[in-house]
């Protein structure tokens, strides 16, 4: 195994792949990174118990040359030492030698590094999926379903599924839902999908969205979405996404989102975010976070909170009021969280009652909402 | 603070339940009195014993019928919670004349903290003279009193001389007297501590003084540096009037009247004692996140376990479930004697977040239901059908106070 490659191009790749590279040493084959070179490129590939991301770095992109081959083969380096490694070479391109003992050089300008590297044929393969359950969609519009509904997802172990977002697809639509039974945020999709494929109860691990979030962020074309029974993969350009998929039955959400509300507010966006977050810089210091709210004639919605060690903030925002008017405590990080995840300029609340939740919806679409239960107050 | 020095007194009162039944009843002073609870109930331990009957060899928290055996002639008394909590009550109130730092640092025990206040009632020798005497004349109670220049060795001194002893310690003291005392004896060892420093090597408090501080606190974390300065007689901590107001916990145990073999007995204790203690808890205005469990087998064999609940809860059904994965998870189905549930982690409740799933506000509301008629109707006017059943110890735990009479 021979060949030479951009560093720049090594060190984007070896980041991305670090990301699923597991810290525990429960299986040490995993705390490596799989490095191997064909005629298309350089692959690398780490993974953990729970997802597996697999890059390509192709010989060639736009044109210019990153990858030059002289002789293909596969190693498996040690992670962590590997991607520190890599990003200190001091020159642009990087030398890669292995040789029969999976001994390793990897030579940069003046610098010289030997790694005692790893039989690859121990690393564990990459699941093979049926591609019988597919979907493909834009990267853009799954990077902004999950910052729309990731956020909501528990961060408690022991909640299980309610530590992922459930994925549904029915009639070529796509939901996403995530609650952690406080809140809970929904986002609606269409998506490029065989008319009869239907998906009922697929949940994916909070941690493994915000993982490929992230390696998504500079894909721009579209992404291949394939399920099985206990895995889902992503496809991109030149990147490979698996994730394993959580045991359990999600909670029936159509149930407690309620359709029509008592008293619906209009707002602007920007404002009332603003207006949280001031009213958050009192509540924050409360172990609640609790802020209250009071839909008062036709205009205003008075925001107060109160902590009994700091003092208190009252201030009123302009709205659009229907309906009766009554108060509400609820814990202002949701608000803050929800609608931060908003992009239209006006959102509109439906409120229930006072210990029932209400429900965030962008004004101008349908397919966004985030519903908050309120707080009890003695 | 006067150049640093303090004054520390602590009045312990003597025998305290015992002594208030001989001075309410004349007829039993003199005499060996126990106060005790029901031997038929299996509450059969001494709670107090009166200086006669600890002559004899009677000894607090003993088993009734050893007692018994030790001191035939002795006269059993059921004890009466609200008459002695009234009594302690009535105690820190007049030690606050003499200074506005009172601790009440249990039932029968206070800190007075004297420093400044020498000019008005002398020096501590003094203050402890009048204050020993004023008690005897208004209650009829004996005292210990030990002075020190903290509450620790205040503490100690005061077990120096029983009863009636007027103990002052300095600094000075701490080499000749403190020392020579078996660790254990220091405030703050326990059992289990004791054993610890006995594998050590460590047999008194001057042993544990020439330990090195920094094993110590390898050992055993910032206690073991605790237990350093104390056996050196220095305690910076302060006496503290509402130590008693942020409780740490709440938790109710109980002695079972007979062994429970069976899981839906213990079942309907747990949810009993969960639904006492998450009452306390609604009632003090605490919510807490912690539940502990603790059974005790025939043969003394004892189990505490805790779990963390997701959400803090101060409802008898969320204790009781987290309660119940305690006792799948570790009773090994031996006979239970004695169960008890504790609840902490605790903060105020302000509020409680309600749950898309769970119908939290309905629960609240039947609890604060059930609260409003208990207050105005009494503990025994609402209760779980459930505890009509045999199993039950709802009715016998109803109205007590601590778990005995009132």
């Amino acid at each position: 195994m021979k060949f030479r490659i951009s560093r720049s191009a090594l060190v984007e790749a070896v980041s991305q792949v670090s990301k699923a590279v597991s810290q525990k040493t429960t299986v040490p084959i995993l705390t490596g990174v799989k490095a191997s070179v064909d005629e298309d490129g350089l692959w690398l590939t780490g993974s953990n118990s729970d997802l597996t991301i697999q890059v390509c770095v192709p010989v060639k992109k736009d044109d210019k040359e990153q990858v030059k081959v002289e002789t293909i083969g596969s190693v498996v380096l040690p992670g962590r030492i590997f991607s520190d490694i890599v990003r200190k070479l001091p020159g642009k391109s990087v030398d890669w030698v292995v040789d029969e003992q999976w001994k390793t050089i990897l030579r940069s300008e003046q610098a010289q590094f030997e790694l005692k590297g790893l039989d690859p044929e121990e690393y564990p393969r990459l699941p093979q999926l049926r591609e019988d359950r597919m979907f493909s969609l834009p990267a853009d519009l799954l990077k902004s379903m999950i910052r729309q509904t990731g956020f909501a997802v528990s961060t408690s172990e022991a909640r299980g599924v309610l530590t992922g977002v459930l994925w549904q697809i029915s009639s070529g639509k796509l939901t996403f839902v995530a609650t952690d039974s406080h809140r809970l945020s929904r986002r609606q999709a269409d998506v490029e999908a065989p008319e009869d494929l239907s998906v009922e109860n697929v949940v994916v691990p909070g941690k493994s969205l915000s993982e490929l979030g992230k390696i998504l962020a500079d894909q721009t074309g579209w992404v291949d979405v394939v399920l099985s029974e206990n895995q889902v993969m992503v496809r991109a350009d030149n990147l490979l996404f698996f994730s394993r998929l959580l045991d359990g039955t999600y909670p029936d959400t159509n149930r407690v989102i309620p359709n029509s509300g008592k008293t619906e507010v209009l707002l602007n966006t920007k404002e009332l975010l603003q207006s949280v977050d001031r009213a958050a810089l009192i509540s924050r210091d409360g172990q609640d976070n609790v802020i209250k709210w009071t839909m008062k004639g036709e205009d205003t919605v008075q925001v107060h909170s109160a902590s009994q060690d700091v003092g208190s903030v009252l201030e009123e925002v302009g709205a659009q009021v229907n309906g009766e008017e009554m108060s509400i405590s609820f814990n202002a990080q949701f608000m803050l969280e929800a609608l931060r995840a908003v992009d239209s300029d006006e959102i509109q609340i439906h409120f229930t009652g006072t210990m029932t939740p209400f429900v965030i919806q962008p004004a101008d679409r349908e397919d966004a909402l985030h519903l908050i239960v309120p707080i009890r107050t003695r | 603070m006067k150049g640093g020095r303090r004054t520390v007194l602590l009045a312990d009162m003597n025998a305290f339940y015992a002594s208030i039944e001989q001075m309410l009843c004349p007829d039993l002073r003199g005499k060996p009195v126990i106060v005790c609870g029901d031997p038929a109930r299996r509450h059969g331990i001494v709670l107090a014993a009166s200086y006669e009957a600890k002559a004899c060899g009677v000894e607090t928290a003993m088993s009734v019928s050893q007692a018994k055996e030790v001191c035939p002639s002795a006269r059993l008394i059921p004890p009466r919670m609200a008459t002695y909590v009234q009594m302690s009550v009535r105690i820190v109130h007049l030690l606050k004349e003499y200074s506005p730092l009172v601790e009440p640092f249990s039932i029968d025990e206070a800190f007075v903290e004297l420093t400044g206040c020498e000019t008005l009632f002398g020096d501590g020798k003094t203050a402890a003279r009048t204050i020993q005497r004023r008690i005897h004349d208004e209650t009829g109670i004996h005292c210990s009193i030990g002075v020190g220049p903290n509450k620790l060795l205040a503490k100690m001194a005061a077990g120096w001389e029983k009863p009636r002893g007027l103990t002052v310690w300095t600094n000075a003291d701490v080499p000749r007297k403190l020392w020579p005392l078996p660790v254990a004896k220091l405030f703050g060892v326990g059992r289990r501590m004791e054993h610890h420093f006995h594998r050590m090597g460590i047999r008194t408090i001057g042993d544990l003084a020439h330990t090195d501080p920094d094993l110590l606190h390898h050992r055993f974390g910032v206690i073991g540096r605790v237990l350093f300065e104390s056996a050196h007689g220095r305690d910076p901590s302060p006496v503290d009037p509402c130590s008693l107001d942020g409780s740490k916990s709440i938790g109710h145990q109980f002695t079972l009247p007979r062994d429970y073999e069976r899981e839906p007995e213990i079942r309907l204790v747990l949810r009993e004692l969960a639904e006492e203690v998450a009452g306390r808890a609604r009632k003090t205005g605490y919510t807490g996140k912690t539940v502990s469990l603790t059974l005790k087998g025939t043969a003394f064999d004892s189990l505490h376990r805790s779990l963390t609940m997701p959400e803090p809860s101060n409802i008898g059904r969320a204790l009781f479930q987290t309660a119940m994965r305690l006792l799948h998870r570790h009773w090994n189905y031996r006979p239970i004697r004695l169960v008890g549930i504790t609840l902490s982690n605790l903060k105020p409740d302000h509020g409680t977040q309600l749950n898309l799933f769970q119908p939290i506000d309905k629960e609240r509301r039947l609890a604060d239901a059930v609260d409003a008629i208990r207050d105005k109707y009494g503990t025994r006017s609402i209760f779980l059908a459930q505890s009509l059943s045999d199993a039950s110890v709802f009715s016998d735990r109803a109205g007590k106070i601590g778990g005995h009479h009132r």
